[in-house]
């Protein structure tokens, strides 16, 4: 008894550690898959780019249709409320600082790393993961293939270029819908705000935009391999860590989303 | 180093047993010269594999020497290991294909990733290594709607397309129909006219007809006979056992 009282502030602190050790993990993981010098030799060539391509339809184009539903929808539930409601409070210039702040930086980069989590991590994790759990991976090791270079990084990168163009589609789109609505629906003078949003945008912001979506793609591609490269040998460690990957996933995009608004976001007008 | 494609690979194996062996009292010498196919056999199929891994440099050594191309592995980098993959081909027993890829890309991605070939050589050298494996099957299928055989048969040209100079196979014939072993048999004595075999087995078929060089691997010993004549004569009681049961 007195034994496990003293082990309980051990527990307590192995439980704190365990976050930080485990982002630092896949921190190590993902500047590994990105790192193209490992083993002294450069190679994204015929085979990885083939990888790099395959990834980029599977998480980029094959995603439109979905990500398009749900720019639409957001256009209309969200894009044509906020434009409602706060012009009732305010004057056109904080309605569109609102519009570009919540739909085009927040909603479009957190809703398209939500479809993104779910359709093409948790698709990396079973496909890595089945490779690992039939000793394919092992194959492909045994040729001389740096897994990294074949597998891993075309993925990582794959999903960082997917998420960023995906972003910038549902920006768009969530935009366009919703000011579409409500002209067609109550005034035509709301075509307005289509050239007043696109002045609006700040280079600044853009960039920040582009680097927090691109940044965002790769952490969900880096995640989703390194759980896939957890599987050992039984396959129940599949949909565990299937799950975990999602999981952590949206955890780490959302603090790290978090931490973007808190410290590159511009003041509030 | 030696890497260059006209020389020959070479492994050899002073006092040499692998980890997880260690309960074996005398250890493996092993020299391998062109035209050698080397023969492992023994009732446990894991220590023949671990001896095949251990030699091709996938596993760890317990103690003694082991060279390839006359280097000594703990001197070999990283990058010459890549370039040592190509030469010295092992295929385990499930031989694993990619499962995502079709059979023909599962054969011409390893030439790809390392710049042997374009996509149309690669393509037109896979269709030679077809033919010459006696391969049957649709290429544009993924592995698993093949065949065993054809799997194998894939298996063997995506590791020939490397054009390797040592082939080391764990027991390839295990998921095949007897029938089905003169085709493999047929390609493999042939291909390793001027070039390396090192193959786990329990086909006595196969040892019997082409092993130049046999080791068995018993519970507690390693012995080396020259040809399988003096395989059959051996009066070592394990020997007799392992070939009783084979025949059974």
């Amino acid at each position: 008894m007195m034994q496990r009282i003293l082990r309980f502030p051990g527990f307590i602190g192995r439980q704190a550690i365990r976050p930080f050790s485990y982002g630092f993990a896949v921190l190590l993981f993902t500047l590994r898959a990105l790192n193209p010098h490992q083993q002294g030799v450069f190679r994204l060539n015929q085979g990885s780019y083939r990888t790099l391509v395959g990834q980029l339809i599977f998480s980029g184009i094959d995603a439109l249709p979905a990500i398009s539903l749900l720019a639409f929808a957001s256009g209309l539930a969200v894009t044509s409320q906020i434009i409602l409601t706060i012009q009732l409070i305010g004057d056109r210039t904080e309605v569109i600082d609102i519009l570009v702040r919540v739909v085009v930086f927040e909603l479009s980069t957190l809703l398209t790393a939500i479809l993104l989590i779910g359709r093409s991590g948790s698709a990396i994790t079973v496909d890595l993961g089945n490779m690992k759990l039939n000793r394919e991976l092992e194959g492909v090791e045994m040729l001389g293939i740096n897994l990294n270079h074949f597998l891993i990084t075309p993925r990582v990168l794959g999903a960082g270029l997917a998420q960023a163009m995906l972003a910038i589609y549902f920006a768009f789109f969530a935009i366009v819908t919703g000011v579409f609505f409500l002209a067609f629906s109550h005034d035509p003078g709301y075509f307005n705000y289509l050239p007043e949003i696109a002045a609006s945008l700040h280079p600044y912001n853009l960039v920040i935009f582009l680097v927090k979506n691109l940044l965002f793609g790769i952490i969900i591609g880096a995640t989703a391999c390194y759980h896939a490269l957890q599987v050992e040998r039984s396959r129940t460690e599949l949909p565990q860590q299937t799950q975990r990957a999602i999981v952590n996933s949206i955890g780490i995009v959302f603090v790290l989303n978090a931490i973007f608004v808190l410290f590159m976001q511009p003041p509030i007008l | 180093m030696k890497t260059a494609s006209t020389e020959q690979s070479s492994i050899t194996a002073v006092n040499f047993s692998p980890t997880l062996t260690q309960g074996l009292k005398s250890p493996l010498q092993l020299n391998t010269s062109p035209g050698d196919i080397i023969c492992f056999i023994g009732s446990k199929e894991n220590i023949l594999d671990t001896y095949l891994r251990a030699l091709a440099g996938l596993h760890p050594i317990a103690e003694g020497d082991l060279f390839i191309n006359q280097e000594p592995i703990e001197s070999i980098s990283p990058k010459q290991w890549s370039l040592l993959r190509q030469e010295i081909a092992y295929i385990s027993k499930e031989a694993p294909l990619l499962s995502v890829l079709s059979g023909m890309n599962n054969v011409i991605f390893p030439a790809l990733y390392h710049g042997i070939y374009d996509r149309d050589q690669a393509l037109l050298k896979a269709t030679e290594l077809f033919a010459e494996l006696g391969y049957q099957g649709d290429s544009d299928l993924l592995p698993a709607y093949l065949e065993p055989l054809e799997r194998l048969q894939l298996a063997l040209a995506r590791a020939l397309m490397l054009k390797p100079k040592v082939l080391v196979l764990n027991n390839p014939w295990h998921s095949l129909a007897p029938y089905e072993y003169s085709v493999l048999n047929t390609f493999l004595r042939h291909w390793s006219r001027n070039k390396v075999l090192i193959v786990s087995t329990d086909s006595l078929h196969f040892v019997r007809q082409y092993a130049t060089k046999i080791y068995f691997i018993g519970p507690n010993k390693v012995t080396y006979f020259q040809s399988w004549t003096s395989l059959i004569e051996s009066e070592r009681v394990e020997v007799r056992d392992f070939l009783a049961q084979l025949s059974e």
